[in-house]
């Protein structure tokens, strides 16, 4: 039902070590933010691109699909961004005078909007290698290892099984509601969707209820204790991820020589 | 897939300092929140039950479309209706999962981004909202006036905090941080306040629906929002 959980489940980088693929996203995150210049930009957007399409078998038409959602947000943000003010408007295009100041885009704004659509879009393709290749089981499992409280690993996990039985439940009722004229003209919305939330709450409180009965009647005590699949460990991966952030590094000490 | 213009700010959109910065400020109330649940856990082992189902309500909310008003797609955060259902401290542990799986599932928000984003949706917003209803259920206005208005004005909260980090990111050159933040408000502004209105009116009407005829399992909740001292 949701696409990236199934495709992280598919992946054909399903069974490499967790902690390397999220060593691997983490590092490039910090770099790109730390750093924060576009030819590093440009290289991470390119590389966890290609990793993705080539490496992870994630189909071109998908990813691009992914890359949008955020797009509303990124280019409302960037606008932002863009549109400077000053005291007079020279430099200014197209200079608007509004509550005594002169508003519009200059050079340095427009340059810094261009940086920060670059670095969100790297950000955003590294998280998506995470996300198309390594499920969520994956990282609570690395979260074990980075000894993260138990309350919240805990949660993590049973959070992630009830959303699924959650999501099929809202199906089901919407379903239900549109075969019976549900969600007509604007009232119908509401109380449509008040109904469909409610019911939700219900259902699954009841059936949370029964899962407690049933984890009590097998001695839940509180935690609970799962079997981890065993992960294969390969040097080579982690040879590959300090050769990937060693060239980001290279690219960003001696490439910049030859840019500008 | 469908385009989302909801007020997560997006992954890598925060400059390192302030993503950190912003990370750090969750840390005490996370602390406080996690006593908390541990607690509750220990005296009941059936509220980590509880908590595990106000994530996926509150993740699945969040996955529903609200009636369209200003033609964009706009999602209810869903952080009123938990701070109400399960009161404030926990809403900060169950945000922080809800925006971890936002980020990994939905391509909402992002990684370097939650520290931000559970500012003001997790803290902020749910605080305002309990906060505000807490305070008009003790005057002499109908019941559903003070979820209206807690439920609304904790969107409406949640909307200027994200305003506030964004334009304290960039308030850079000629303008000052007041030049921002009338920027980054202004552009949300056309979609969040209606949504925040619509996010109200659907919150009464939620927990009249839960109120009118399953009044025993709302107050089964109740050792989650009181920290089990009533118990």
């Amino acid at each position: 039902m949701i696409r990236i959980d199934q495709a992280a489940y598919s992946s054909p980088w399903y069974s490499f070590h967790p902690a390397v693929k999220l060593g691997l996203v983490a590092a490039s995150l910090l770099l790109v933010l730390a750093l924060d210049t576009e030819i590093i930009s440009i290289s991470v957007l390119l590389s966890m691109s290609l990793l993705v399409i080539l490496a992870a078998r994630v189909s071109w038409r998908f990813y691009l699909n992914l890359m949008l959602i955020p797009l509303c947000f990124l280019v409302a943000g960037c606008a932002a961004v863009a549109v400077t003010n000053s005291i007079q408007p020279h430099g200014l295009w197209p200079a608007v005078y509004a509550g005594g100041l002169w508003w519009g885009i200059s050079d340095g704004s427009w340059h810094q909007a261009q940086a920060l659509m670059l670095r969100c879009l790297a950000c955003v393709s590294a998280m998506y290698l995470l996300a198309l290749t390594t499920p969520v089981v994956q990282l609570v499992y690395v979260m074990r290892m980075l000894k993260i409280p138990d309350v919240i690993t805990d949660l993590t996990g049973l959070i992630y099984i009830n959303i699924f039985t959650f999501l099929q439940t809202a199906q089901d009722i919407y379903i239900a509601q549109q075969s019976r004229c549900g969600y007509r003209g604007f009232k119908g919305q509401f109380s449509s969707l008040s109904a469909l939330v409610s019911n939700l709450f219900l259902k699954n409180l009841h059936r949370t209820s029964a899962c407690y009965d049933g984890l009590l009647a097998r001695g839940f005590n509180g935690s609970l204790e799962v079997l981890e699949e065993p992960y294969i460990f390969k040097p080579v991966h982690l040879a590959a991820v300090s050769i990937f952030i060693s060239s980001l590094l290279m690219i960003y000490f001696y490439g910049g020589r030859y840019a500008a | 897939m469908t385009l989302s213009f909801g007020m997560h700010i997006m992954e890598g959109f925060l400059p390192l300092g302030w993503a950190v910065a912003w990370f750090g400020l969750m840390l005490p109330f996370l602390y406080l929140s996690i006593v908390r649940a541990r607690r509750l856990i220990a005296d009941n082992p059936r509220a980590l039950l509880l908590l595990a189902f106000a994530g996926a309500f509150t993740f699945v909310l969040s996955a529903l479309k609200l009636p369209s008003v200003t033609g964009s797609c706009s999602h209810p955060t869903g952080m009123a209706l938990g701070a109400i259902l399960f009161g404030p401290t926990a809403m900060v542990l169950i945000g922080l999962i809800v925006l971890f799986f936002q980020a990994l599932l939905l391509a909402h928000g992002g990684l370097t981004t939650i520290g931000a984003n559970v500012v003001s949706m997790a803290v902020v917003g749910p605080f305002v909202a309990y906060g505000l209803y807490a305070l008009l259920k003790k005057t002499r206005l109908p019941h559903w006036v003070a979820v209206l208005s807690g439920a609304a004005v904790g969107s409406l909260a949640t909307y200027v905090v994200t305003a506030l980090q964004l334009a304290l990111a960039f308030s850079g050159g000629a303008e000052g941080f007041y030049a921002a933040f009338i920027k980054f408000s202004g552009i949300f502004a056309v979609t969040q306040v209606p949504i925040a209105i619509v996010e109200g009116i659907l919150t009464v009407l939620v927990l009249d629906l839960l109120w009118a005829y399953n009044r025993n399992e709302v107050e089964s909740l109740k050792d989650l929002r009181t920290g089990g001292e009533q118990a």
